[in-house]
């Protein structure tokens, strides 16, 4: 994946990144919340495999350095498909949008 | 004890039918045979030493939990079993040992013990000798996927009407449930904060209908397939919807397909954004980014 790629799993996005400093890795779970569903519980996941290591910066941002493809999908496929990652390093984000009544740009919730 | 690779066709249908039979109890609104229940649950109590505890029964989780408020436990939710709405690992577990599994004797009876509990009990909350059990629910309706929805009353609601308005999996306001499509009212749009609450709203009002109040600013197809390919498949467009506000000269909003649902999105972006490409942009952040997946 080149810089200036993004994969989009509803309003979350994958893009490949170098790993700052100061991070804190994260530890082992069968899968990480890369980005949470407050009205279906049906949170966007990335699969923690072998080979899958993921980090926080202080303000909560999300990093994943892999040797090996995983997949981001959500808890209940219904919504969106899985996607493959493939192996790399990534940062996790959220899709903007903007609040016409306070004119201001927010993360996209769902 | 050798691993088992594969399931049998036998054991492939066998499966169906017990995820199917699984579900029935999860999903379940049969009244909850009492005494049944305190019979399972003693003998929880009776493996751990206890006596025979008291039961009281309530009409649902909340009516419990304010009960517990009542008596001076804050707790909330907390040391409690969830009962049927739990049965998924059991029902795991137990399909294992019908395939071969081996477990100790004494692992295998306490799981069938913990299986009976998923069957014949909701909620409930132990304590040393009194026991809180709530009751089913009164109605619990799902739609093809399995999703909770309901179109007319609440997806899951109790005898004490205490429940939760779904559509298609999401938690909705009652208001976009119980009010007819031609009655909608676009400030709930517009006023809702949440995507996924925004995009029942516009499937149940109509994309079509809402961008009637709208002009089209620029789409997909001013735009190259070959350079921009997802931008061609979500079918994205550029709405200006300043009806909506009062006093406002432009307001746009991007229309797009989800590509796994089908269903459309229509989400604001600053007056900054005169172009789709704009737009875009500053979805992502300010980026300028291609789209290699989209899902």
């Amino acid at each position: 994946m080149n810089k200036n790629e993004v994969i989009l799993h509803g309003e979350c996005m994958v893009f490949a990144s170098k790993l700052p400093s100061n991070l804190k890795k994260m530890k082992k779970k069968p899968f990480i919340i890369v980005a949470p569903s407050e009205t279906t519980g049906n949170h966007h996941v990335v699969d923690v495999v072998d080979g899958v290591d993921f980090y926080e910066n202080e303000s909560g941002t999300l990093f994943m350095e892999s040797s090996v493809d995983t997949t981001i999908r959500c808890v209940m496929a219904e919504r969106h498909d899985a996607i493959t990652i493939p192996a790399g390093t990534y940062e996790f984000g959220s899709q903007i949008e903007y609040d016409p009544f306070t004119a201001r740009l927010q993360k996209v919730r769902d | 004890m050798s691993k088992i690779e594969k399931l049998t066709a036998e054991q492939e249908k066998d499966l169906q039918v017990f995820y199917s039979e699984m579900l029935d109890y999860g999903r379940s609104i049969k009244p909850i045979d009492h005494e049944k229940a305190e019979n399972i649950i003693t003998s929880f109590y009776k493996r751990m030493g206890h006596e025979k505890p008291q039961f009281m029964y309530f009409s649902s989780p909340k009516a419990i939990i304010e009960y517990k408020k009542k008596c001076g436990d804050n707790s909330g939710v907390a040391n409690y079993s969830p009962g049927q709405q739990w049965i998924y690992w059991k029902a795991f577990y137990t399909f294992a040992e019908k395939i071969g599994v081996k477990y100790s004797e004494e692992d295998s009876k306490l799981l069938a013990e913990w299986m009976t509990e998923s069957k014949e009990l909701h909620w409930w909350f132990p304590y040393e000798k009194y026991v809180l059990v709530s009751e089913r629910p009164i109605r619990l309706t799902v739609n093809e996927a399995g999703l909770l929805h309901n179109e007319k009353h609440k997806a899951i609601e109790y005898s004490d009407g205490w429940g939760f308005y779904y559509l298609n999996g999401v938690c909705v306001p009652e208001e976009l449930v119980v009010t007819d499509s031609e009655d909608l009212s676009l400030d709930f749009f517009t006023n809702e904060k949440n995507a996924d609450v925004k995009a029942e709203f516009v499937r149940k009002f109509g994309v079509e209908r809402m961008l009637d109040f709208g002009k089209k600013v620029d789409s997909y197809e001013n735009y190259d397939n070959e350079e921009h390919p997802y931008w061609h498949e979500s079918r994205y467009e550029l709405w200006d919807m300043k009806v909506l506000f009062e006093g406002l000269d432009y307001q746009p909003y991007v229309k797009m397909q989800n590509q796994t649902t089908e269903i459309w999105h229509v989400e604001a972006v600053s007056p900054a954004c005169r172009t789709l490409k704009d737009a875009i942009k500053e979805r992502f952040g300010g980026k300028d980014m291609k789209i290699l997946n989209i899902a």
